[in-house]
């Protein structure tokens, strides 16, 4: 099997050769530290573009950002696909510059820009739309618009990285529920959400319209699977009460994945935290796979196998707090070995870091795949 | 007086975040001391809101804007309790380590500390190892929670601890840690003294340390 109908069928929850590896994106250190370091890093070209334009330079910034993020996705893609993954996801982030150190997103969010040896790290810092007031008067963002950068940014990096590795479209950061509570700030959101309910679902419809073109978008261009992307739980639970997750967020859930399924594609959910009391609800949205599993936020894969492992492609579960950071090659191993152990068996699984970070190691996404490789061929024969 | 510290306690449990500061004034017009209205109204409706949380009640939209009402009712309070620091079960340094923007956790620890009784220095996001040390000396607090969402930030966590070490801070002050990025072996590998799951756990823990 070449990488594509190994997820695919990893996907279809079915046996492939061997069990697939994935990865949600790669630090811009670990590319740099695969690929060698681009020419000119991500601060030198906003110094000289600073000191070209002093007046305007955070237009003429926003100008090129859509070429730079296709350039760091299609350098994402090459690297991953040196490292061994056999699937990737890629999606644009419609960022606009603020200033030199801060971006502005459609949805009214501000990021901090970090400085990751050279390459921009944005950290969400505050939303601007305090109040329904202020949506119904900010100029929102544009579906028909964003599905248009979506089809452009994914086209060329299909064309460029198709036959190496298998690409999956995302809405990393501008997936529904993030996008919406980050928009307003936590407090705006829960006070929203409890005494204003409506507002919420007007919201998270809105987004859904949009992602459901930038699905349609990604697919133009060839890709074939899509990830919706927001951390929905915590340590010890879902933020949502499952209750209100199922009236305002399964419709909005269950119109992505038609529109996916209905094109011939798989939607898989990715979401840290702990989504123990919700692995139902995820099934019934229609998702084909869910991403993360984090075990440090007690995501327990033996138990998910058994309750809906039947139903839903496992991702993820290979921890990035020790293991891919600081962990020996012994104990990636044998961490992969686990996961496969338990989640190998009649397929469904697709190994992959529960996040990305600046410190997970390159070597050690490498351990990882090799060790998927050493015991995730079909059929298993794992032993104790 | 009772009415009023049920009503209080009322607001935090059905977020009535733009009532609870009149009903504070109201007690403190009545006669009720600042130490009194926490002690009676604030805390017990803080330690209702996480035992709800804990049962599964409360959902972090809940407990969010519980916090919201303790802050507004705390907000009314603080200004007089700043006269008399005997108010204080105790100071409590809460930060964001170096590397790290996330604040949801970090500041729901710290309003729920408050509404428990704690004089809480919240130094925000991203706080330098110098300026919690800064903090701890000023203050001369005796718990420090550090809060960690992205590993990258163990870096400032190892900082942090050295620094509190280097000025000769690290035996006086128990380090409490929680957020998406620790465990129970994070405090163990780093050497911190305390693991918190979530904010009522912080809460219980500063309980512990103080009134050992």
């Amino acid at each position: 099997m070449d990488f594509r109908e190994r997820v695919l069928t990893a996907l279809e929850i079915k046996e492939p050769d061997r069990v697939p590896t994935h990865v949600i994106a790669l630090d811009a250190n670990n590319v740099d530290k695969v690929l060698g370091k681009p020419e000119i890093n991500d601060f030198q070209l906003i110094e000289m573009v600073k000191q070209q334009y002093p007046d305007s330079y955070a237009e003429k910034l926003t100008e090129g950002l859509s070429a730079l993020e296709t350039e760091i996705f299609s350098r994402m893609a090459e690297a991953a696909w040196k490292l061994g993954f056999d699937a990737i996801q890629v999606g644009i982030i419609p960022y606009a510059f603020r200033n030199d150190r801060e971006f502005i997103d459609p949805w009214g969010r501000i990021w901090e820009i970090r400085n990751n040896e050279g390459n921009a790290f944005p950290f969400y810092k505050q939303g601007l739309i305090t109040s329904p007031e202020v949506w119904e008067e900010w100029n929102k963002p544009d579906a028909e618009k964003l599905a248009e950068e979506m089809y452009e940014f994914t086209s060329q990096i299909y064309k460029k990285h198709n036959d190496k590795i298998f690409l999956i479209g995302v809405d990393d950061f501008i997936g529904i529920f993030e996008s919406t509570w980050q928009s307003m700030g936590i407090v705006e959101f829960s006070r929203q959400l409890m005494r204003n309910p409506s507002y919420i679902k007007e919201r998270f419809e809105f987004q859904t319209n949009i992602i459901c073109e930038l699905i349609k978008a990604s697919f133009d261009a060839g890709l074939e699977v899509w990830t919706e992307s927001g951390d929905l739980g915590h340590k010890s639970g879902t933020f949502m009460r499952p209750e209100d997750m199922r009236k305002l967020l399964l419709p909005c859930y269950k119109r992505m994945t038609k529109t996916a399924h209905k094109l011939g594609g798989k939607c898989i959910l990715h979401s840290d935290g702990n989504l123990m009391g919700i692995l139902n609800l995820i099934v019934e949205a229609g998702f084909d796979g869910l991403h993360s599993l984090d075990p440090q936020a007690g995501m327990d894969l033996a138990k998910i196998k058994q309750q809906v492992g039947d139903k839903l492609c496992l991702l993820g579960n290979i921890d990035v707090s020790y293991t891919l950071s600081k962990g020996s090659r012994e104990e990636v191993e044998a961490e992969v070995k686990k996961a496969i152990q338990i989640a190998g068996p009649g397929g469904g699984f697709i190994v992959s870091p529960t996040n990305i970070h600046p410190s997970v190691r390159p070597e050690n996404l490498r351990w990882m795949i090799e060790a998927t490789k050493k015991y995730g061929v079909y059929p298993l024969k794992l032993g104790g | 007086m009772v009415d009023q510290f049920d009503l209080i306690k009322k607001c935090i449990l059905e977020f009535e975040t733009e009532k609870i500061g009149d009903y504070v004034k109201k007690a403190l017009r009545s006669g009720a001391t600042p130490v009194e209205i926490i002690e009676k109204a604030i805390r017990p409706g803080a330690e209702l809101a996480g035992e709800k949380f804990d049962k599964g009640e409360f959902y972090l939209p809940e407990l969010v804007m519980a916090g919201e009402a303790i802050k507004q009712g705390i907000s009314v309070l603080e200004p007089l309790l700043m006269k008399d620091e005997k108010g204080y079960k105790g100071t409590v340094i809460t930060a964001t380590v170096q590397g790290d923007l996330h604040d949801i956790g970090k500041d729901l620890v710290s309003v729920m500390l408050k509404g428990n009784g704690f004089k809480v220095i919240d130094l925000g996001v991203d706080v330098p190892p110098e300026k919690v040390v800064k903090a701890v000396k000023e203050n001369d607090a005796k718990v420090v929670c550090l809060s960690i969402l992205l590993t990258p930030a163990y870096e400032g966590l190892s900082a942090t601890l050295k620094a509190l070490k280097d000025s000769g801070l690290r035996e006086k002050v128990k380090v409490v840690l929680g957020g998406a990025a620790v465990s129970p072996d994070t405090v163990k590998r780093y050497g911190a003294d305390y693991y918190g799951h979530d904010a009522n756990q912080a809460v219980e823990i500063c309980n512990q340390i103080f009134t050992k």
